[in-house]
């Protein structure tokens, strides 16, 4: 079953402050970017003012490709708030630049039960207020129908 | 190694009316479960001189009610220390501080108090919905990374973890199922307990499912209620009534990224690092173990901390605990025997601890593991949070 989570409503969003508004609106220009240590290459998230690899302080917001694989997921059956419609799928991605840089998403553009763990997907934005929530879609070999 | 938390004892349990029919202000809760743990050590309120809990606040309706202020100075303590907590390793770690305050003498008799109104809190908040058109709410801290998607319960994180697990341990929801069972079995036995209808593995599997591969019966329900320890020093723990039950080991380590989504091992979470400590605080070993009350706000939780404490290897937690004789009430290791959460009511590891407290106490009635037990291991939280710790009556 085919439900698009890009017209669910979404009545929780992120507090923003200096450290993730960078990552939150990164969107706007249709790009994802994480915090990065300009010492060692190492890629922080959420963001911090120091590498946990190898405590440099040069830190700063860096582009990366948008493409992740889905590390797990679950399809989520219940209506938890009125309007929000189930199914859904809640998933956690890792990035293609660094294991273990994650973030928890949803899959969307296709059906629940295509959802699989391995899959490789890229990102889309989800615009709320001052929001650019990062989702994913599978990311096809270019030529292929969706 | 000197290990200092052998110097320190529970001496005594309380616990309020507890439910989703309870009709008490949080603080009423309280007091009622910390005069009840006073009583049951007994002592008085005048011989207490310490206080900890944990959380000390939390964005979770409901999760925190009650200030410590309103029960230092609605008790009018004279207190040589106290302390409200925050990011500790899981709730446990009011138990683990006091038990380090009393074992360098800051304080002789500790109250450790847990109390949550999630039930009235939800309740309230399914009658009042947030209104059409008005601007999203905001959150700080993990909610602030998963909520967004409408991940708005720990459900998702536990059905995620459960997933991966299936796809790669071959966990089944028969094994789940269980440890579901066998909490129901032990809840029947257990007056507080608040789900005691008998369970089959057919209502198990034809339950309706919350967020796959979790259904209903893999979730413990939020309750009104509230838990209390009195935690004294060896020396002072004479001056009580019971048996006095020796910390013999306890641990709240946690060698991975305080998160959700970032912990490296996303199957063991820090429950793996807990273990680790755990058992290097002391020559005993799991199997020496009397019974065990292990945290199971999800089904899938016990199974990760059993690999993350050595009960069984790594990816072998399905199988462990659907062995026939294994974690029954006359197995090997009888585990979470006054039901858990899962039955028992979200008490938030608070009713687990105090359950092992009264088998090695010999007071659990009807559900009395036999054999006069004196060694039993508790582990608390999911997720980012865990801490454990082992009772010893000897």
């Amino acid at each position: 079953m085919r439900v698009d989570c890009l017209a669910s409503p979404r009545r929780d969003l992120p507090a923003l402050n200096e450290r993730n508004r960078f990552f939150w609106q990164s969107g706007e220009a249709g790009v994802l970017r994480f915090s990065q240590c300009n010492a060692c290459g190492y890629f922080i998230h959420p963001s911090a003012p120091i590498c946990a690899q190898c405590r440099s302080r040069d830190i700063t917001p860096a582009e990366v490709s948008g493409r992740a694989t889905v590390l797990t997921f679950t399809i989520n059956r219940h209506a938890w708030q009125a309007g929000l419609e189930a199914p859904f799928v809640v998933a956690i991605v890792e990035m293609e630049e660094q294991e273990g840089l994650r973030l928890t998403t949803n899959i969307v553009n296709c059906s629940v039960e295509d959802v699989f763990i391995g899959q490789s997907v890229k990102v889309l934005f989800d615009h709320r207020e001052d929001v650019w929530l990062p989702l994913f879609e599978p990311d096809l070999p270019s030529g292929d129908a969706k | 190694m000197k290990v200092l938390e052998r110097d320190a004892c529970i001496t005594g349990a309380g616990i309020s009316a507890i439910g989703r029919n309870v009709n008490k202000p949080a603080i009423d809760l309280a007091l009622d479960s910390i005069m009840s743990a006073i009583a049951h050590a007994g002592l008085t309120v005048d011989d207490v001189d310490g206080l900890c809990t944990n959380p000390a606040v939390s964005e979770t309706p409901g999760m925190t009610p009650v200030p410590l202020r309103d029960i230092k100075n609605g008790l009018g303590l004279r207190l040589n220390w106290f302390a409200s907590l925050q990011e500790g390793p899981s709730t446990l770690s009011s138990i683990m501080t006091a038990a380090m305050a009393v074992a360098t003498g800051q304080a002789r008799h500790v109250v450790v108090h847990r109390t949550a109104i999630q039930y009235s809190m939800m309740k309230q908040s399914r009658e009042a919905p947030l209104q059409d058109g008005a601007p999203a709410r905001r959150w700080n801290n993990w909610q602030g990374w998963s909520y967004p998607f409408n991940a708005l319960s720990p459900i998702h994180s536990h059905a995620m973890i459960t997933k991966v697990r299936m796809h790669r341990h071959g966990l089944t929801r028969e094994q789940m199922a269980s440890w579901v069972l066998n909490a129901r079995k032990n809840a029947q036995l257990t007056p507080s307990a608040i789900y005691r209808e008998s369970l089959s593995l057919e209502d198990y599997l034809s339950s309706r499912i919350i967020s796959d591969p979790l259904c209903m019966y893999d979730c413990d329900a939020p309750i009104d209620g509230s838990v209390s320890f009195i935690v004294s020093g060896v020396a002072a723990a004479k001056e009580t009534r019971n048996r006095p039950l020796r910390i013999e080991a306890m641990s709240g380590a946690l060698y991975g990224k305080d998160s959700w989504d970032q912990y490296e091992d996303i199957t063991s979470m820090p429950a793996r690092d807990v273990g680790k400590w755990l058992w290097q605080r002391t020559d005993l070993k799991p199997s020496d173990m009397d019974l065990a009350n292990i945290y199971d706000g999800f089904s899938i939780q016990p199974i990760i901390w059993l690999e993350a404490l050595g009960f069984c290897a790594p990816g072998e937690g399905g199988e462990y605990i659907a062995q026939p004789g294994q974690i029954t009430l006359d197995g090997v290791c009888p585990m979470n025997t006054g039901g858990g959460q899962l039955s028992g009511g979200r008490l938030h590891g608070f009713g687990l601890l105090r359950e092992s407290c009264l088998q090695l106490w010999g007071e659990a009635d009807g559900r009395q593991v036999k054999g006069d037990p004196e060694l039993a291991l508790t582990s608390v939280g999911g997720g980012a949070l865990a801490g454990a710790l082992i009772l010893s009556r000897q």
